[in-house]
Protein backbone atom coordinates (compact mmCIF):
# COMPACT_ATOMS: atom_id res chain seq x y z
CA UNK A 1 0.00 0.00 0.00
CA UNK A 2 1.13 3.59 -0.90
CA UNK A 3 1.95 5.89 2.26
CA UNK A 4 2.30 9.03 1.92
CA UNK A 5 3.72 9.72 5.38
CA UNK A 6 5.59 13.40 6.68
CA UNK A 7 9.04 12.43 4.88
CA UNK A 8 7.74 14.60 1.97
CA UNK A 9 8.57 17.34 4.00
CA UNK A 10 12.07 16.43 3.60
CA UNK A 11 12.13 15.79 0.24
CA UNK A 12 9.95 19.18 -0.69
CA UNK A 13 13.13 20.72 1.12
CA UNK A 14 15.32 18.58 -0.12
CA UNK A 15 14.94 19.16 -3.68
CA UNK A 16 14.26 23.27 -2.98
CA UNK A 17 18.00 22.76 -1.45
CA UNK A 18 19.21 21.19 -4.61
CA UNK A 19 17.68 23.75 -6.99
CA UNK A 20 19.51 26.48 -5.05
CA UNK A 21 22.74 24.51 -4.85
CA UNK A 22 22.35 23.13 -8.64
CA UNK A 23 21.47 27.29 -9.72
CA UNK A 24 24.94 28.23 -7.21
CA UNK A 25 27.18 25.95 -8.77
CA UNK A 26 25.79 24.65 -11.89
CA UNK A 27 23.45 26.65 -14.23
CA UNK A 28 24.66 30.08 -12.60
CA UNK A 29 27.96 29.47 -14.08
CA UNK A 30 27.29 27.49 -17.01
CA UNK A 31 24.76 30.10 -18.60
CA UNK A 32 27.73 32.79 -17.53
CA UNK A 33 29.77 30.84 -19.36
CA UNK A 34 27.23 30.85 -22.75
CA UNK A 35 26.30 34.67 -22.10
CA UNK A 36 30.19 35.47 -22.21
CA UNK A 37 31.10 33.55 -25.34
CA UNK A 38 27.74 34.55 -27.30
CA UNK A 39 28.81 38.51 -25.67
CA UNK A 40 31.96 37.83 -27.30
CA UNK A 41 31.21 36.36 -30.73
CA UNK A 42 28.35 39.12 -30.91
CA UNK A 43 31.29 41.90 -29.86
CA UNK A 44 33.42 40.11 -32.60
CA UNK A 45 30.56 40.53 -35.58
CA UNK A 46 30.39 43.52 -33.87
CA UNK A 47 34.01 44.22 -34.39
CA UNK A 48 34.28 42.64 -37.93
CA UNK A 49 30.81 45.06 -38.73
CA UNK A 50 32.55 47.84 -38.11
CA UNK A 51 35.29 47.10 -39.48
CA UNK A 52 33.32 46.08 -42.94
CA UNK A 53 31.85 49.59 -43.07
CA UNK A 54 34.95 51.45 -42.60
CA UNK A 55 36.36 48.99 -44.87
CA UNK A 56 33.57 49.81 -47.44
CA UNK A 57 33.96 53.97 -46.96
CA UNK A 58 37.76 53.89 -47.26
CA UNK A 59 36.54 51.72 -50.70
CA UNK A 60 33.83 54.17 -51.78
CA UNK A 61 36.93 57.08 -50.69
CA UNK A 62 39.16 55.90 -52.65
CA UNK A 63 36.94 55.45 -55.77
CA UNK A 64 36.13 58.98 -55.33
CA UNK A 65 39.65 59.88 -55.56
CA UNK A 66 40.37 57.65 -58.39
CA UNK A 67 37.40 59.30 -60.33
CA UNK A 68 38.78 62.66 -59.84
CA UNK A 69 42.25 61.55 -60.99
CA UNK A 70 40.19 60.24 -64.00
CA UNK A 71 38.63 63.32 -64.35
CA UNK A 72 41.55 65.27 -63.98
CA UNK A 73 44.17 62.92 -66.28
CA UNK A 74 41.44 63.60 -69.22
CA UNK A 75 41.56 67.43 -68.68
CA UNK A 76 45.66 67.27 -68.71
CA UNK A 77 45.57 65.78 -71.89
CA UNK A 78 42.72 67.61 -73.52
CA UNK A 79 44.75 70.45 -72.28
CA UNK A 80 48.17 69.01 -73.86
CA UNK A 81 46.32 67.94 -77.13
CA UNK A 82 45.47 71.42 -77.25
CA UNK A 83 48.65 72.82 -76.67
CA UNK A 84 49.98 70.33 -78.69
CA UNK A 85 47.85 71.25 -82.03
CA UNK A 86 48.91 74.98 -81.32
CA UNK A 87 52.25 74.17 -81.51
CA UNK A 88 51.90 71.68 -83.93
CA UNK A 89 49.73 74.97 -86.47
CA UNK A 90 52.98 77.30 -84.83
CA UNK A 91 54.97 74.96 -86.71
CA UNK A 92 53.28 74.77 -89.58
CA UNK A 93 53.02 78.09 -90.05
CA UNK A 94 56.54 79.04 -89.87
CA UNK A 95 57.49 76.30 -92.36
CA UNK A 96 54.81 77.58 -94.62
CA UNK A 97 56.43 81.20 -93.78
CA UNK A 98 59.99 79.65 -94.58
CA UNK A 99 59.21 78.23 -97.87
CA UNK A 100 57.76 80.83 -99.16
CA UNK A 101 60.70 83.26 -97.60
CA UNK A 102 62.83 80.10 -99.67
CA UNK A 103 60.49 80.28 -102.76
CA UNK A 104 60.80 84.04 -102.62
CA UNK A 105 64.74 83.51 -102.44
CA UNK A 106 64.98 81.27 -105.39
CA UNK A 107 62.90 83.08 -107.53
CA UNK A 108 64.92 86.70 -107.30
CA UNK A 109 68.26 84.67 -108.11
CA UNK A 110 66.81 83.09 -110.67
CA UNK A 111 65.62 86.64 -112.07
CA UNK A 112 69.01 87.71 -111.23
CA UNK A 113 70.44 84.78 -113.20
CA UNK A 114 67.95 85.80 -116.22
CA UNK A 115 69.00 89.17 -116.58
CA UNK A 116 72.77 87.83 -116.53
CA UNK A 117 71.89 85.53 -119.30
CA UNK A 118 70.49 88.56 -121.06
CA UNK A 119 72.95 90.13 -120.98
CA UNK A 120 75.65 87.89 -121.82
CA UNK A 121 73.11 87.47 -124.86
CA UNK A 122 73.20 90.66 -126.03
CA UNK A 123 77.19 90.12 -126.04
CA UNK A 124 77.11 87.11 -128.00
CA UNK A 125 75.03 88.84 -130.54
CA UNK A 126 76.99 91.52 -130.32
CA UNK A 127 79.23 89.30 -131.25
CA UNK A 128 77.57 87.40 -133.76
CA UNK A 129 76.78 90.87 -135.60
CA UNK A 130 80.31 91.71 -135.75
CA UNK A 131 81.42 87.84 -137.07
CA UNK A 132 78.66 88.17 -139.59
CA UNK A 133 79.81 92.03 -140.65
CA UNK A 134 82.95 90.22 -140.97
CA UNK A 135 81.72 87.90 -143.56
CA UNK A 136 79.88 90.21 -145.64
CA UNK A 137 83.11 92.22 -145.78
CA UNK A 138 84.87 89.13 -147.17
CA UNK A 139 82.76 87.95 -149.40
CA UNK A 140 80.80 89.56 -152.59
CA UNK A 141 77.61 88.83 -151.72
CA UNK A 142 74.20 90.40 -153.33
CA UNK A 143 71.93 92.39 -150.52
CA UNK A 144 69.50 89.54 -151.23
CA UNK A 145 71.93 87.46 -149.87
CA UNK A 146 73.06 89.86 -147.16
CA UNK A 147 69.36 90.05 -145.90
CA UNK A 148 68.99 86.40 -145.95
CA UNK A 149 72.06 85.82 -143.47
CA UNK A 150 71.54 88.51 -141.29
CA UNK A 151 68.09 86.90 -140.85
CA UNK A 152 69.15 83.56 -140.28
CA UNK A 153 71.91 84.98 -137.76
CA UNK A 154 68.85 86.59 -136.24
CA UNK A 155 66.79 83.26 -135.86
CA UNK A 156 69.64 81.50 -135.03
CA UNK A 157 70.40 83.93 -132.17
CA UNK A 158 67.03 83.82 -130.92
CA UNK A 159 66.34 80.27 -130.94
CA UNK A 160 69.37 80.27 -128.70
CA UNK A 161 67.87 82.66 -126.49
CA UNK A 162 64.88 80.83 -125.94
CA UNK A 163 66.50 77.37 -125.47
CA UNK A 164 69.10 79.18 -122.83
CA UNK A 165 65.77 80.89 -121.38
CA UNK A 166 64.04 77.24 -121.28
CA UNK A 167 66.85 75.50 -119.58
CA UNK A 168 67.23 78.29 -117.06
CA UNK A 169 63.73 77.98 -116.04
CA UNK A 170 63.73 74.34 -115.81
CA UNK A 171 67.14 74.33 -114.33
CA UNK B 1 8.17 -5.96 -1.65
CA UNK B 2 6.53 -4.05 1.43
CA UNK B 3 10.68 -2.69 1.51
CA UNK B 4 10.27 -1.45 -1.94
CA UNK B 5 6.72 0.20 -1.30
CA UNK B 6 7.68 1.86 2.05
CA UNK B 7 10.79 2.16 2.44
CA UNK B 8 12.88 1.18 5.88
CA UNK B 9 13.50 3.91 8.65
CA UNK B 10 16.68 4.90 9.63
CA UNK B 11 15.35 7.26 12.48
CA UNK B 12 13.12 9.94 13.24
CA UNK B 13 14.51 13.65 12.91
CA UNK B 14 12.02 16.15 14.74
CA UNK B 15 9.37 13.71 14.00
CA UNK B 16 10.03 12.90 10.22
CA UNK B 17 11.07 9.96 9.64
CA UNK B 18 14.60 9.50 7.60
CA UNK B 19 13.93 6.69 5.36
CA UNK B 20 16.36 4.78 2.85
CA UNK B 21 14.42 7.15 -0.17
CA UNK B 22 15.21 10.61 2.30
CA UNK B 23 19.26 8.96 2.41
CA UNK B 24 19.04 8.24 -1.33
CA UNK B 25 18.00 11.81 -2.03
CA UNK B 26 20.97 12.68 -0.18
CA UNK B 27 23.14 10.47 -1.98
CA UNK B 28 21.81 11.42 -5.11
CA UNK B 29 22.08 15.75 -4.44
CA UNK B 30 25.77 15.39 -2.91
CA UNK B 31 26.27 13.11 -6.23
CA UNK B 32 24.83 16.31 -8.07
CA UNK B 33 26.47 19.06 -6.45
CA UNK B 34 29.77 17.50 -5.98
CA UNK B 35 30.33 16.81 -9.48
CA UNK B 36 28.40 20.36 -10.64
CA UNK B 37 31.13 21.91 -8.70
CA UNK B 38 34.20 20.20 -10.09
CA UNK B 39 32.81 20.44 -13.67
CA UNK B 40 32.11 24.24 -13.40
CA UNK B 41 35.32 24.80 -11.14
CA UNK B 42 37.58 26.43 -14.21
CA UNK B 43 34.94 27.15 -16.99
CA UNK B 44 36.81 27.83 -19.92
CA UNK B 45 36.10 30.29 -22.98
CA UNK B 46 37.19 27.47 -25.08
CA UNK B 47 35.18 24.43 -23.87
CA UNK B 48 36.17 20.93 -22.59
CA UNK B 49 34.60 18.09 -23.42
CA UNK B 50 33.02 17.70 -20.32
CA UNK B 51 32.01 21.53 -20.14
CA UNK B 52 30.60 20.86 -23.60
CA UNK B 53 28.27 18.31 -22.28
CA UNK B 54 27.16 20.59 -19.33
CA UNK B 55 26.62 23.52 -22.02
CA UNK B 56 24.61 21.04 -24.16
CA UNK B 57 22.34 20.03 -21.29
CA UNK B 58 21.42 23.17 -20.03
CA UNK B 59 21.35 24.79 -23.76
CA UNK B 60 18.84 21.85 -24.14
CA UNK B 61 16.93 22.83 -21.50
CA UNK B 62 16.92 26.81 -21.99
CA UNK B 63 16.29 25.71 -25.76
CA UNK B 64 12.85 23.11 -24.31
CA UNK B 65 11.44 26.21 -21.89
CA UNK B 66 12.34 28.82 -24.87
CA UNK B 67 10.04 26.82 -27.29
CA UNK B 68 7.50 26.47 -25.30
CA UNK B 69 7.54 30.53 -23.09
CA UNK B 70 9.54 32.12 -25.10
CA UNK B 71 11.61 34.98 -23.05
CA UNK B 72 11.33 32.90 -19.91
CA UNK B 73 14.19 30.02 -20.72
CA UNK B 74 16.70 31.48 -17.69
CA UNK B 75 14.01 32.24 -15.35
CA UNK B 76 12.49 28.44 -15.24
CA UNK B 77 16.01 27.16 -15.95
CA UNK B 78 16.96 26.35 -11.90
CA UNK B 79 13.92 24.68 -11.42
CA UNK B 80 13.45 22.70 -14.87
CA UNK B 81 16.98 21.73 -15.29
CA UNK B 82 16.88 20.82 -11.82
CA UNK B 83 14.19 18.18 -11.92
CA UNK B 84 15.76 16.83 -15.19
CA UNK B 85 19.04 16.05 -13.43
CA UNK B 86 17.57 14.69 -10.07
CA UNK B 87 14.81 12.72 -11.72
CA UNK B 88 17.23 11.64 -13.97
CA UNK B 89 19.96 10.22 -11.65
CA UNK B 90 17.15 9.54 -8.98
CA UNK B 91 15.80 6.97 -11.50
CA UNK B 92 19.10 5.23 -12.24
CA UNK B 93 20.06 5.57 -8.54
CA UNK B 94 18.15 2.00 -7.90
CA UNK B 95 21.07 0.40 -9.66
CA UNK B 96 24.07 1.16 -7.53
CA UNK B 97 23.96 -1.48 -4.52
CA UNK B 98 23.03 -0.13 -1.33
CA UNK B 99 20.73 3.02 -2.61
CA UNK B 100 17.09 2.93 -3.46
CA UNK B 101 15.95 5.39 -6.29
CA UNK B 102 14.10 8.26 -4.34
CA UNK B 103 11.67 8.71 -7.45
CA UNK B 104 10.47 4.85 -6.39
CA UNK B 105 9.08 6.71 -3.44
CA UNK B 106 5.47 8.02 -3.92
CA UNK B 107 6.46 10.95 -1.16
CA UNK B 108 8.77 11.58 -3.40
CA UNK B 109 7.23 11.82 -6.81
CA UNK B 110 4.37 13.74 -4.58
CA UNK B 111 7.15 16.43 -3.58
CA UNK B 112 8.42 17.23 -6.25
CA UNK B 113 4.63 17.39 -8.41
CA UNK B 114 3.87 20.03 -5.23
CA UNK B 115 7.06 21.73 -6.08
CA UNK B 116 5.67 22.19 -9.50
CA UNK B 117 2.08 22.50 -8.48
CA UNK B 118 3.13 25.63 -6.19
CA UNK B 119 5.32 27.03 -8.75
CA UNK B 120 3.07 27.43 -11.41
CA UNK B 121 1.35 30.03 -9.28
CA UNK B 122 4.49 31.89 -8.42
CA UNK B 123 5.87 31.97 -11.65
CA UNK B 124 2.05 33.39 -12.75
CA UNK B 125 1.77 36.03 -10.48
CA UNK B 126 5.20 37.02 -10.87
CA UNK B 127 4.85 37.39 -14.18
CA UNK B 128 1.59 38.58 -15.12
CA UNK B 129 0.65 40.12 -11.95
CA UNK B 130 -1.86 38.26 -8.86
CA UNK B 131 -5.43 40.12 -10.75
CA UNK B 132 -3.98 38.51 -14.22
CA UNK B 133 -3.00 35.38 -13.13
CA UNK B 134 -6.26 34.92 -10.94
CA UNK B 135 -8.18 36.13 -14.09
CA UNK B 136 -7.32 33.42 -16.36
CA UNK B 137 -8.85 30.90 -14.14
CA UNK B 138 -12.35 32.69 -14.93
CA UNK B 139 -11.54 32.66 -18.50
CA UNK B 140 -13.75 31.17 -20.91
CA UNK B 141 -16.21 31.51 -18.14
CA UNK B 142 -16.59 32.22 -14.37
CA UNK B 143 -18.34 28.76 -14.28
CA UNK B 144 -14.94 26.67 -15.50
CA UNK B 145 -13.25 28.39 -12.38
CA UNK B 146 -13.34 24.78 -9.99
CA UNK B 147 -12.51 22.79 -13.16
CA UNK B 148 -9.80 24.80 -13.72
CA UNK B 149 -8.13 24.27 -9.89
CA UNK B 150 -9.95 20.46 -10.08
CA UNK B 151 -7.28 20.06 -13.43
CA UNK B 152 -4.58 21.64 -11.44
CA UNK B 153 -4.85 19.26 -8.64
CA UNK B 154 -5.78 16.04 -10.73
CA UNK B 155 -2.38 16.99 -13.24
CA UNK B 156 -0.35 17.27 -10.18
CA UNK B 157 -1.11 13.76 -8.98
CA UNK B 158 -1.20 12.48 -12.00
CA UNK B 159 2.26 13.62 -12.90
CA UNK B 160 3.61 12.03 -8.92
CA UNK B 161 1.85 8.60 -9.92
CA UNK B 162 3.06 8.18 -13.58
CA UNK B 163 6.68 8.87 -11.81
CA UNK B 164 6.35 7.10 -9.21
CA UNK B 165 4.45 3.71 -10.94
CA UNK B 166 7.10 3.70 -13.88
CA UNK B 167 10.07 3.72 -11.61
CA UNK B 168 8.56 1.16 -8.75
CA UNK B 169 7.44 -1.09 -11.80
CA UNK B 170 10.60 -1.48 -12.81
CA UNK B 171 12.39 -2.33 -9.41
CA UNK B 172 9.64 -4.40 -8.56
CA UNK B 173 10.05 -6.79 -11.90
CA UNK B 174 13.88 -6.37 -11.05
CA UNK B 175 13.42 -7.47 -7.64
CA UNK B 176 11.58 -10.61 -9.23
CA UNK B 177 14.12 -10.94 -11.62
CA UNK B 178 16.86 -11.16 -9.36
CA UNK B 179 14.74 -13.68 -7.15
CA UNK B 180 14.48 -16.15 -10.06
CA UNK B 181 17.99 -15.65 -11.20
CA UNK B 182 20.58 -13.22 -9.58
CA UNK B 183 23.49 -13.61 -12.10
CA UNK B 184 22.17 -12.69 -15.51
CA UNK B 185 18.20 -12.37 -15.75
CA UNK B 186 17.72 -8.52 -14.04
CA UNK B 187 20.51 -7.09 -16.15
CA UNK B 188 18.68 -6.59 -19.46
CA UNK B 189 15.74 -5.11 -17.31
CA UNK B 190 18.46 -2.96 -15.58
CA UNK B 191 19.86 -1.88 -18.53
CA UNK B 192 16.07 -1.05 -20.09
CA UNK B 193 15.11 0.94 -16.48
CA UNK B 194 18.14 3.46 -17.24
CA UNK B 195 16.34 4.18 -20.56
CA UNK B 196 12.79 4.09 -19.36
CA UNK B 197 14.61 6.66 -16.13
CA UNK B 198 15.71 8.93 -18.66
CA UNK B 199 12.29 9.04 -20.53
CA UNK B 200 10.57 9.38 -17.19
CA UNK B 201 12.54 12.61 -16.55
CA UNK B 202 11.63 13.74 -19.75
CA UNK B 203 8.31 13.13 -19.78
CA UNK B 204 7.98 14.78 -16.09
CA UNK B 205 10.33 18.16 -17.22
CA UNK B 206 8.43 18.64 -20.43
CA UNK B 207 5.18 18.24 -18.49
CA UNK B 208 6.60 21.00 -15.82
CA UNK B 209 6.93 23.18 -18.38
CA UNK B 210 3.96 23.13 -19.92
CA UNK B 211 1.88 23.83 -16.89
CA UNK B 212 4.59 26.71 -16.39
CA UNK B 213 4.30 28.23 -19.48
CA UNK B 214 0.57 27.92 -19.46
CA UNK B 215 0.45 29.70 -16.40
CA UNK B 216 2.70 32.80 -17.69
CA UNK B 217 1.11 33.02 -21.28
CA UNK B 218 -0.68 35.95 -21.80
CA UNK B 219 -3.65 34.61 -22.94
CA UNK B 220 -4.68 32.86 -19.45
CA UNK B 221 -5.47 28.88 -19.73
Amino acid sequence: MIRIDRSIIFQIINFLALVFLLFRFLFKPVVKALDERSNRIRGEFEKIEEEKKTLEEERRRLEEELKNLKEKYLEMLDQANREAQKIKEAIIQEAYREAEKIKREYERRAKREIEQLLLELKEDIVDIAEEVAKRILKVHITPEVQTRIIEEMLEEAVSRLEAQLGGTYEG
Amino acid sequence: MEEILNPHVFFVFLGIPVTKTVVSTWVVMAFLVLLSFLLTRKMRPVPTRLQNVLELFVEAILHLVEEMSPGNGKRFLPLVGTLALFIGTSDVAGLVPWLKSPTSDFNTTLALALVVFFAVPFYGITIKGVRNYFRSYLSPSPILAPFHVISEITRTVSLALRLFGNIMGEEIIIAILFLLSPLFLPLPMMLFSIFTGIIQAYIFTVLSVVYLSAAVESSGH
